[in-house]
């Protein structure tokens, strides 16, 4: 029911993750060796269909008995966009069944048992639905989908092959949990020529994001995850210490996991010469809630602002409409994040948190930066409590103790807290993974070390505690 | 001028990535030869490390060239059933060669090794299920000479791709001796995180379906579970073995390992007082090839095999015990239903140390009964 938590049917010991052995030393090298061979005997068709070949493998890996679904889903789109596109009648309509059914699909296998939950609460009843188990990557390929259709009716959709369609939505990096990349960007890509030859400064950079990302997963996500579990798992009479070490521990776990897994995303479409859009532009750093939604999963933002807001009618109607769109695309925004009470209130919270921000600003007042700085971390922070707890209860009883009780150090322990303190030094005080492999420095033999050095402490770390999963998977 | 420029920038880059992977691989290397060092100083006559070529040169070692009378071969059944001094008692030379974790794909090496030994028998521990179970475990730990047997008894293909595939990974040995560094790092990392403040009190956790609960005392009607944990034997008991290392996991079970082979547990948890099913559906024909197969090994070595059913914690069912002596290509000692109380169990699926002397004891007398 809440995948973002425990994807609990996937066998960690099966899955083929960004990192896992099996990933970099199986899947990646013979899949980049794959295309580029067959670039290089310029079969470029044959290239793609390799690269399509290698990114439904990598998805089948997890279960194959989805791969039918994703493939129905990216015919029938594919098909359903070519007819809107050059349909002269019935766009709309046309249209109109594509999202339905995009989005009909997604509610089934995201939503039903969520919903039959509160009918059953609801009326007292006691309706039985076998589980139902959510597809891996639902959330983004049916998007990334959704947008195509709606660029179509618009006439923005050039002439695309279907190899490259299904290329664009099927691309392993960004397959699992985005970014959330456009067809205009993706596209455009596959077919450049001097995209299909080997690019030494893409794999520097690419191994240089790789493994920047793989650390911060495994090195620093997977360490917080220790502290955010332990806080989480029994929230009944916890601590003020244990409540702030739960949840600070939860905000880094989540930034270092989710943009370490961009970083290695990026990384990894880098070396195939793919430059996926930014995703996380240091979020912590930002000085109103604007603004973190400019640097927090930005892709996400892209597409709620193009395809939800605008089209609800924007900042176009008014003031108090625009502060109406603001808060329900906030809310669509925190139920697409999973089933669950939390995460709409989740998205609530940032809805009535941007409708205050927007009244604020019309006021012409400023704070100044560190006190904004700080009101908007302060702010995302505690909306990620709820976000991770397991009810609104259990978010509740974590707050509490974390503003009500008395201040107090019981229960704290000395590497938690030095974890958090140099976890936040680095959200706040270093460049982001990105500014750090594009400084010209970046290639130096000093930082190659370095980053040689993270990678081995990486890998070893991921031997020692085995692959976890990322906490974006199902969404 | 602009073209040798970005040529040369494009070698250079080329010699950078080369370099960093380079780098990442010779500090994989590098780790994997410090545990294989570090492996090669932990095995000696009084310590060894958990998996089958490192405790059978431990065996090798603490025999010091002795002949064995019996060399048990299992997984962590028979690394905490069996009490080597009970035997000692009754006057034979044992090895205790259980491994945690280790079952019937890894048995064709441990067989082997053993049999090299020159033991008068070599005791294959197994269960009732596992003659049944249509699924063979993956190993975790494969060694060559698992893999050549599973290809010599014609296994399943999925067992054999997945078991290549494990041997494979363990090549890199940072991956075959990954729990074991988990397990000696664990310990570590608790004791650095010092506690700044005492923790405040919490109240009680509601317990869970499957959770752990304390087995009924000794002389308590089974089924009925006091509210406390049977009393867990401080540290310092009397072991009947020399430790060298103890561990006690998060719910409070201690392990204590010795030098001679043997491993403890001490307490008694999860141990819920129901009867667990067991349908007998006659022999699942790959498990049965390999069994052979193993039993073959060990004689065509010079030993004795010998297999013991182990003894299942409250087993409710029925199975055929003259179709598995009369397939089984070696006398089989039958214990699955031996009678041990709740109490003597560390968990439903082993005993504790109360139990394994009782266990021992009677193993004994039935080796006794065997022809020398």
């Amino acid at each position: 029911m809440y995948p973002l938590r425990c994807p609990s049917h996937l066998n960690p010991a099966a899955n083929m993750l960004f990192n896992s052995y099996s990933f970099l030393f199986f899947f990646l090298p013979v899949a980049f060796a794959g295309y580029f061979l067959l670039n290089g005997k310029h079969l470029t068709k044959l290239s793609r269909l390799w690269l399509v070949s290698c990114s439904l493998f990598f998805y089948g890996w997890w279960d194959p008995g989805y791969l039918p679904l994703i493939l129905l889903s990216i015919v029938a789109n594919f098909a359903l966009g070519t007819v809107i596109g050059i349909a002269t009648e019935h766009k709309r309509k046309l249209l109109a069944t594509g999202i339905c059914l995009n989005v009909a699909l997604l509610c089934y296998y995201k939503y039903t048992g969520f919903i039959v939950d509160n009918v059953n609460a609801l009326l007292g009843a006691d309706i039985q639905i076998a589980p139902i188990v959510l597809p891996l990557a639902i959330s983004f390929f049916t998007f990334q989908q959704i947008a195509y259709l709606v660029d179509s009716a618009r006439g923005e959709t050039r002439e695309y092959d279907f190899l490259n369609y299904a290329l664009f939505v099927t691309f392993f990096p960004q397959l699992i949990a985005g970014p959330i990349v456009h067809h205009a960007e993706m596209m455009p890509q596959f077919r450049k020529l001097r995209n299909l030859v080997v690019d030494h400064a893409n794999i520097l950079q690419g191994l240089g994001l790789f493994t920047l990302g793989l650390a911060k997963k495994v090195l620093l996500a997977d360490t917080f995850a220790i502290w955010a579990n332990a806080g989480f798992a029994a929230p009944q009479g916890i601590g003020f210490a244990q409540a702030w070490t739960a949840s600070l521990s939860y905000t880094l776990q989540l930034y270092f996991d989710f943009s370490g897994y961009m970083d290695m995303a990026t990384g990894a479409a880098l070396l195939f010469n793919i430059r996926l859009p930014r995703n996380f532009d240091s979020p912590y750093k930002s000085a109103s809630l604007q603004d973190f939604w400019r640097r927090w999963h930005i892709t996400l933002g892209r597409f709620l602002r193009s395809y939800v807001y605008i089209p609800l009618g924007g900042s176009r109607r008014g003031t108090p409409r625009l502060l109406g769109n603001l808060f329900a695309t906030f809310l669509i925004g925190g139920i697409w994040h999973g089933a669950g009470w939390t995460f709409a209130i989740w998205g609530a919270l940032h809805g009535l948190g941007l409708v205050v921000h927007r009244l604020w600003t019309m006021t012409g007042r400023r704070l100044p930066p560190l006190a904004a700085r700080a009101l908007t971390f302060l702010f995302v922070h505690c909306a990620w409590v709820v976000f991770r707890a397991q009810s609104a209860d259990d978010a509740l009883h974590v707050l509490s103790a974390m503003f009500l009780k008395a201040p107090s150090p019981a229960g704290l322990t000395l590497l938690p807290l030095a974890a958090i303190l140099a976890g936040l030094a680095i959200v706040w005080g270093l460049p982001n993974a990105r500014e750090a492999v594009e400084n010209n420095k970046s290639s130096s033999l000093g930082a190659t070390v370095a980053l040689a050095g993270l990678a081995c402490a990486s890998l070893i770390a991921l031997e020692i505690r085995n692959a976890s999963e990322f906490l974006y998977f199902q969404f | 001028m602009l073209r040798n420029s970005s040529t040369s920038n494009s070698r250079r880059k080329a010699r950078r990535w080369a370099l960093l992977l380079g780098l990442v691989l010779l500090g994989l290397l590098l780790a994997d030869a410090a545990l294989l060092l570090y492996a090669r100083h932990r095995i000696s006559p009084n310590s060894y490390v958990e998996d089958a070529p490192s405790k059978a040169e431990h065996m090798r070692l603490r025999l010091g060239g002795k002949r064995p009378d019996i060399v048990f071969v299992g997984s962590s059944r028979t690394l905490h059933h069996i009490s080597s001094a009970v035997f000692e008692q009754a006057g034979w030379t044992v090895y205790n060669y259980g491994i945690s974790g280790h079952q019937i794909v890894n048995y064709p090496f441990m067989a082997g090794a053993a049999a090299d030994l020159k033991p008068t028998y070599v005791a294959l521990g197994v269960t009732i299920s596992a003659f049944a179970n249509p699924d063979i475990a993956v190993p975790s730990r494969p060694t060559l000479a698992d893999l050549k047997a599973l290809y010599a008894t014609g296994q399943p293909l999925g067992l054999l791709a997945a078991t290549t595939g494990k041997w494979l990974a363990n090549l890199h040995l940072l991956n075959y001796y990954s729990q074991v560094v988990n397990l000696r790092l664990r310990p570590l990392f608790e004791r650095l995180d010092v506690p700044l403040a005492p923790e405040p009190r919490r109240p009680a956790k509601p317990v869970d379906q499957g959770e752990r609960r304390a087995a009924p005392a000794p002389g308590a009607a089974a089924g009925t579970l006091p509210a406390q944990a049977a009393p867990v034997p401080a540290p310092g008991d009397p072991c009947d073995c020399t430790p060298f290392e103890r561990l006690t996991d998060k719910a409070g079970m201690r392990i204590v390992k010795c030098t001679n082979g043997d491993a403890i547990l001490f307490g008694s948890f999860w141990v819920d007082g129901k009867d667990r099913s067991f349908t007998w559906k006659g022999f699942h024909e790959p498990y049965l090839a390999l069994l052979n197969h193993c039993l073959d090994l060990i004689r065509a070595r010079g030993a004795r095999p010998v297999v013991i059913l182990e003894p299942f914690h409250r087993l409710r069912g029925d199975y055929d015990l003259a179709a598995i002596r009369k397939a089984v290509r070696a006398p089989v000692l039958d214990f699955t239903r031996f009678p041990l109380p709740d109490a003597l169990w560390a968990d439903p699926e082993h005993l504790n140390n109360a139990g394994r002397l009782v266990f021992s004891r009677a193993l004994a007398e039935a080796f006794a009964a065997l022809p020398r």
